[in-house]
């Protein structure tokens, strides 16, 4: 037994000298110089996708520019030559689809946001209408003509995308400045909640405060449950946030179909109408 | 004016008329699955009497010439909010809420009767909670002869509030 191993100790040390001698890379080196022969022999790309924006309304215009780095040399790519690009919606259905050349650099597109009822379904979060996935995908690669991404990365988290056709979704806090696509409606046919929240809001002169006609103030309301539009559920909603440095909550009432029913104005905070919806903060807004 | 009595109802909304106030009406000895009176705005006097209702939506309601509302069962929660501005005094009298009632930052410059009345769940219409908020009773009410509490707690409203929310949520599967 005792022979037996000093016999095979001999031959791992004979071994290993001679290995040695012959190669007179450490070992870390020697690993990083087969990946490098790798990746001149099989390159793996990385594909990286910018958007214009982090969330989309509907019927806007998704702008992306996309290009792809060599992983061994983090140079421009140029193996992989057309670029799909593909929206899906949040049920999983295809909404639009691109496919066009892909240069070394970037390669510009767009897709247009659509088949989205963001208020017809009450489940319906706002951060499902932001997952309006975006999606970059190459062909034409290494192994067997067939999909040459290995993987991807997801600009915005850094994260990696999943080989093959992955959508990567942005949940970035989406932009609520911009009240160019209004869904939400003051005015239909069956409510009025406009002349009730002037008649109302200032009833006993609390917030006499606010040194702006009521009209104004009702503008400002208005804009402001515009802006958080992509927050709101079904049923009642509280804005809660600080005007002039005072605490205000602003509430409002919806339906599925982005009606409003009823809104009001209120100096400070309550739970007691805050009922299943989370609630929307708004900036210290300055009136 | 609109007159239903006899009928079972599952939607009812006041039209608005030309002149920018809600039809009015008369309700009797209906079942109705839902009344929805979100900010309408009433030039005369409404009634609901004898009625079986599943729910109320009564936010931004102005009943400018008073409400007689007797006689009902109500199986839903109430939210009354930013709502009130009666001229005419409006009365709950001699019903049964079966959940929470709600009366949330109202205004009522008349007189509010509240007799009768069994509030299961209870009803913050006399919470004190802030100034700013607290239903204004411009020439006071009368509370008389009801069952359950009348000025629950915030605290105590909200966890009803929501419990019944979510209840009735799961009820309508929306």
């Amino acid at each position: 037994m005792k022979k037996r191993f000093l016999f095979f100790l001999f031959v791992g040390l004979w071994a290993v000298i001679v290995n040695g001698h012959n190669d007179s890379l450490p070992a870390l080196d020697k690993l990083a110089d087969r990946l490098q022969r790798f990746g001149e022999r099989i390159p793996q790309e990385k594909v990286f996708v910018h958007m214009d924006n982090t969330c989309y309304y509907l019927g806007d215009t998704i702008w992306f520019a996309a290009y792809t780095r060599q992983t061994n040399t983090d140079k421009p790519s140029k193996i992989s030559r057309v670029l799909y690009a593909e929206l899906w919606n949040h049920g999983g259905f295809l909404a639009g689809s691109f496919s066009g050349a892909f240069g070394s650099i970037t390669s510009a597109a767009f897709l247009s946001v659509g088949n989205h009822q963001y208020f017809g379904d009450p489940y319906y979060t706002w951060k499902d209408y932001a997952y309006a996935a975006a999606f970059g995908g190459i062909t034409g690669g290494v192994t067997n003509g067939l999909v040459s991404v290995a993987k991807g990365n997801n600009f915005w988290t850094g994260e990696a995308v999943a080989a093959g056709r992955s959508p990567f979704v942005f949940n970035n806090n989406p932009v609520t400045t911009d009240t160019k696509s209004l869904s939400i409606d003051f005015n239909s046919s069956e409510y009025h909640p406009d002349d009730n929240f002037i008649k109302h809001y200032n009833s006993h002169g609390r917030h006499a405060d606010i040194n702006l006609s009521s009209q104004e103030i009702q503008t400002r309301v208005k804009d402001e449950i515009v802006k958080c539009q992509l927050h709101l559920k079904v049923g009642n909603n509280s804005l809660r946030g600080t005007i002039n440095g005072k605490p205000m909550t602003i509430q409002v009432n919806i339906t599925s179909d982005g009606v409003v029913r009823s809104y009001n104005l209120y100096p400070g905070h309550s739970a007691r109408t805050n009922l299943t919806n989370p609630i929307i903060p708004f900036d210290n807004l300055k009136w | 004016m609109i007159s239903s009595k006899n009928e079972l109802i599952t939607r009812f909304i006041p039209p608005i008329t030309n002149n920018g106030y809600n039809e009015p009406f008369i309700m009797e000895n209906c079942i109705v699955d839902n009344i929805d009176l979100c900010s309408a705005r009433f030039n005369e006097k409404i009634i609901i009497k004898n009625c079986i209702i599943r729910k109320i939506e009564l936010s931004g309601t102005f009943f400018e010439q008073g409400l007689d509302f007797s006689n009902n069962v109500v199986q839903c929660y109430i939210i009354f909010e930013a709502g009130g501005h009666n001229n005419q005094s409006i009365s709950f009298i001699n019903n049964i809420f079966n959940s929470f009632f709600c009366f949330f930052d109202c205004y009522f410059p008349e007189k509010v009767v509240v007799k009768g009345n069994i509030f299961i769940n209870g009803s913050d219409l006399l919470t004190k909670e802030d100034p700013n908020i607290d239903n204004v009773f411009g020439n006071g009410y009368v509370v008389d002869c009801n069952l359950g509490s009348l000025d629950t707690p915030p605290e105590v409203s909200q966890k009803l509030l929501t419990e019944a929310a979510k209840k009735d949520r799961s009820v309508l599967k929306i």
